[in-house]
């Protein structure tokens, strides 16, 4: 038995499949290769997959973590040429290795976000008030959170999750780079960041493109 | 280009997957290096056409030719159609992503009369003209295929051609001479009528429809030096075990409604239950060897990746060989963790020994379709369970630990009086006493009886092909009084929307004057007409009165074995004959045996060289 850590990337039209889409997928995927995954117990047995951090629909990742534990010893490289040939077009399996760490150490996430605008000035609104509020050190936005069964809105400042923020204009493109709170206990979406600066600005950009580039621990050293 | 013109639009739709392709195993080619590209398009949602057998075997039968490219189209949600109008964004195929407009053929399954509106709407999302008649060049044509092209005429004047019965051969036939076509240059006029020519083929502008002064239809004649024959007769592959069965499967991305592996064990049905369009228009039966679904199951999940495959049919529990399919199949199943399912069972004791065989954990519910509530009633519409056989199984079904029934009945069938409607609400009742009235049920656990309720639709070649619906008024009636005698709060009530079933009615029983309500319902925003969220009666309403078309007139009015029925150019087999000796037996409340124990006679074998499996 052994646990393999599969790194992945899940791009381009991939990333409109949701977390249930994409568990559905990789079960497949793995049943697909014949590798000897260990199930669940149970009346209806499924593979031990567990996914570090799922990823928000819509969003792209690079260094997606799925851990998936084996009977037979295959080594990771050659289970991961076996999975890579089994998934559709926008899943790569980039790397595989034993996990170092677990889960619960994930606490920030990086982000590479490029968002279009109409015209130039658009762009250039968006980006200035995006580094005055971040200087000033306070942009609040509204999260879903749980409140025993309930949902409940909770506002949160998002300066308190941002680790880092760097923002720039290409043309009519914002392009901004930045570390938010990740992981099982204070995740932030990087929408909760784009709609706080888009009700800010009061302008709304055409498009925006997310993507998730690494999992981050509290020493921001790589999860891996 | 397309990508970028999504991009802005399928982050605020829902489920954006629906709309993006790439899925596993789906078929990309080079379209320089094909001569026909065949949009297949199922006008429904994502999830319900990928779903649909019938298209994966098209779409795999289609791309195994070097010469054509298949590939898939569904109907946009109304969010995703607002944002691609808003954009000029036409409707694509999910392979290349290019507009159906530069597609040689355009062929829709016809699957539900309540999605015609959305074939309209995908047209002119398309930016095609809706009528055959306004579109001149050869392409795109648009051809239809499926269940309810048995009676295609309200659609005719959209459509270029039908394809009544199975696809399997047909569709290579017209492919090839399609190509033909296209490098000779022919005009749409020369090619339609060379295609009258292929068996199986029927294009309805060459007919001509004769009405009698009442409305009804006197007859429907091929044009004079069209050359179209005088019927068309329904396709069908007469041996099974060599039909197409593709080898892989499009593996969808979101979760369809039967996100799993089918396979057919046989076509065709042997029951004769006189409502069942399905139960006819297969006709005759023909079995698969088990050898051959056995490969087939286990080919589909290794194609795949699915832990779950269905065997499909009418009837499953009908097929003769079902024993040694089962042992084969359960030589590998539970190696490979994939579980079966067994939909459309019978009540009997052998069904239910062979379910627990097959499916030992799975505990979900069970379900029964008595159809009416009464012997009698159940006599005329010769479903042929009796009240002990369905209070047997269920009494059973509680003492293996299951906690939910579920039972299908029908409102407005023909003979129906008050006594078959409290019928329904006592056998719901007896079903709920036997339940405690088993000492060994679970503790602190209640039953649950779901009963659910649909209007009964008369259907083209069935045995009540003539009969009335009911009213939609009339049927509310007898809701509100089945309601009114359901007195356990255990048995849960639900009706099948009226006003659906009545539009259902007017379309399977209509003829082409129809074309004009549906185009008229569809302009006032009629979409996914099948759907209780989206579904605008009113809107229909307002069509019917502003055509000057009574709907009654097509579905609550008694036709005489004397009218000839719109559907009458077409030719399913099952001959006339047989259909109304069908209805007058149920006029006597006199049942039909089941094919198996005696040959009644349909007339269908003579599409299959005379031969049938069900009394070979």
């Amino acid at each position: 038995m052994q646990t393999i850590r599969f790194t992945f990337s899940k791009t381009g039209a991939a990333r409109y499949l949701s977390h249930l889409d994409l568990v559905r997928c990789m079960t497949r995927a793995l049943r697909r290769t014949g590798l000897d995954v260990k199930y669940t117990e149970g009346f209806n047995p499924h593979p031990y997959i567990t996914f570090a951090l799922p990823l928000p629909l819509g969003q792209e990742g690079l260094a997606e973590k799925m851990d998936v534990i084996f009977i037979d010893g295959e080594g990771p490289q050659e289970a991961a040429a076996k999975l890579g040939a089994a998934l559709p077009e926008g899943i790569r399996i980039v790397g595989a290795a034993p996990p170092v760490h677990p889960p619960a150490r994930i606490r920030y996430a990086s982000y590479d976000l490029t968002l279009d605008f109409a015209c130039v000035q658009d762009a250039q609104l968006y980006r200035q008030t995006a580094v005055r509020l971040v200087e000033q050190g306070a942009l609040a936005a509204q999260k879903t959170a749980k409140k025993g069964r309930a949902k409940v809105l909770k506002t949160i400042d998002l300066c308190e999750h941002l680790q880092r923020f760097e923002a720039s204009v290409q043309g009519t493109s914002v392009r901004i780079g930045a570390t938010l709170s990740a992981g099982i206990e204070n995740n932030v979406n990087p929408f909760l960041l784009t709609g706080a600066l888009e009700r800010e600005s009061a302008v709304r950009p055409e498009t925006q493109l997310v993507v998730r580039e690494v999992l981050l621990m509290e020493d921001l050293m790589p999860f891996s | 280009m397309l990508q970028q013109q999504l991009e802005p639009i399928l982050p605020r739709v829902q489920k954006p997957a629906r709309y993006t392709g790439g899925e596993l195993n789906s078929v990309l080619k080079d379209k320089g290096a094909v001569d026909i590209r065949f949009a297949f398009c199922f006008p429904d949602t994502y999830e319900i056409g990928m779903s649909h057998l019938g298209m994966k075997i098209l779409y795999s039968l289609i791309n195994e030719r070097p010469d054509s490219w298949c590939e898939r189209v569904f109907a946009p949600w109304t969010d995703m159609e607002k944002e691609m109008r808003s954009r000029g964004v036409e409707l694509y195929a999910l392979e290349s992503g290019d507009s159906l407009r530069g597609f040689d053929i355009i062929g829709f399954t016809l699957q539900y009369e309540l999605s015609y509106t959305n074939v309209l709407n995908m047209l002119d999302l398309a930016g095609l003209p809706l009528r055959a008649a306004e579109r001149n060049a050869l392409a795109p044509l648009v051809i239809g295929g499926g269940p309810c092209v048995c009676n295609p005429e309200p659609l005719a004047e959209y459509f270029d051609m039908f394809l009544p019965g199975e696809g399997e051969e047909v569709v290579g036939e017209l492919l090839d001479l399609y190509k033909k076509h296209k490098a000779a240059g022919s005009s749409k006029a020369v090619f339609l009528q060379a295609a009258a020519g292929i068996k199986g083929v029927y294009v309805p502008s060459l007919y001509e429809v004769v009405y009698n002064t009442g409305g009804t239809v006197r007859a429907v004649l091929p044009r004079p030096g069209s050359g179209a024959p005088e019927k068309v007769r329904k396709r069908l592959v007469r041996n099974l075990d060599r039909a197409f069965v593709p080898t892989s499967y499009v593996v969808p991305s979101v979760e369809t409604v039967h996100d799993r592996v089918s396979v057919e064990v046989f076509r065709g049905c042997v029951r004769g239950c006189r409502f069942c369009q399905a139960g006819y228009i297969y006709r005759p039966v023909r079995e698969k060897s088990p050898e051959t679904v056995n490969a087939q199951c286990l080919a589909g999940c290794e194609s795949t990746g699915y832990d779950e495959v269905s065997l499909c049919s009418l009837s499953t529990g009908d097929y003769t060989r079902i024993e040694p399919l089962a042992a084969s199949l359960l030589e590998w199943t539970n190696a490979k963790r994939v579980n079966l399912s067994l939909p459309s069972l019978r009540v009997d004791s052998f069904s239910r020994e062979l379910s627990e065989k097959l499916t030992p954990v799975r505990r979900s519910g069970l379900t029964f379709a008595p159809e009416a509530g009464t012997q009698r009633l159940r006599d005329i519409i010769n479903k042929n369970i009796t009240e002990q056989e369905i209070l047997s199984a269920a009494a059973e079904a509680f003492a293996a630990g299951w906690v939910s029934v579920k039972l299908y009945f029908m409102l407005g069938l023909p003979g129906e009086t008050p006594e078959d409607i409290e019928g329904i609400a006592a056998l719901a009742q007896k079903i709920v006493d036997l339940y405690y009235a088993n000492p060994s049920r679970p503790k602190g656990k209640s039953v649950t009886v779901s009963v659910s309720v649909a209007t009964f639709v008369p259907k083209p070649f069935t045995a009540f092909q003539w009969e009335a619906q009911n009213t939609a008024a009339e049927i509310a009636e007898k809701q509100s009084y089945l309601k009114s005698l359901v007195k356990s709060r255990k048995i849960r009530l639900s009706f099948h929307n009226r006003e659906m079933s009545a539009l259902e009615a007017v379309f399977a029983l209509g003829d082409r004057r129809l074309a004009a309500v549906i185009e008229t319902a569809w302009k006032s925003g009629c979409r996914f007409d099948g759907w209780d969220d989206v579904f605008q009666p009113a809107l229909w309403q307002a069509a019917f009165a502003s055509c000057g078309l009574d709907p009654s007139f097509y579905a609550n009015r008694r036709k005489g074995f004397e009218e000839f029925l719109p559907w009458e150019v077409l030719d399913y087999g099952v001959s006339r004959a047989f259909l109304e000796r069908e209805n007058a037996r149920a006029r006597r409340a006199e049942t039909t045996p089941s094919c198996r124990e005696k040959c009644a006679g349909c007339g269908a074998n003579a599409l299959n060289g005379g031969s049938c499996d069900a009394n070979d």
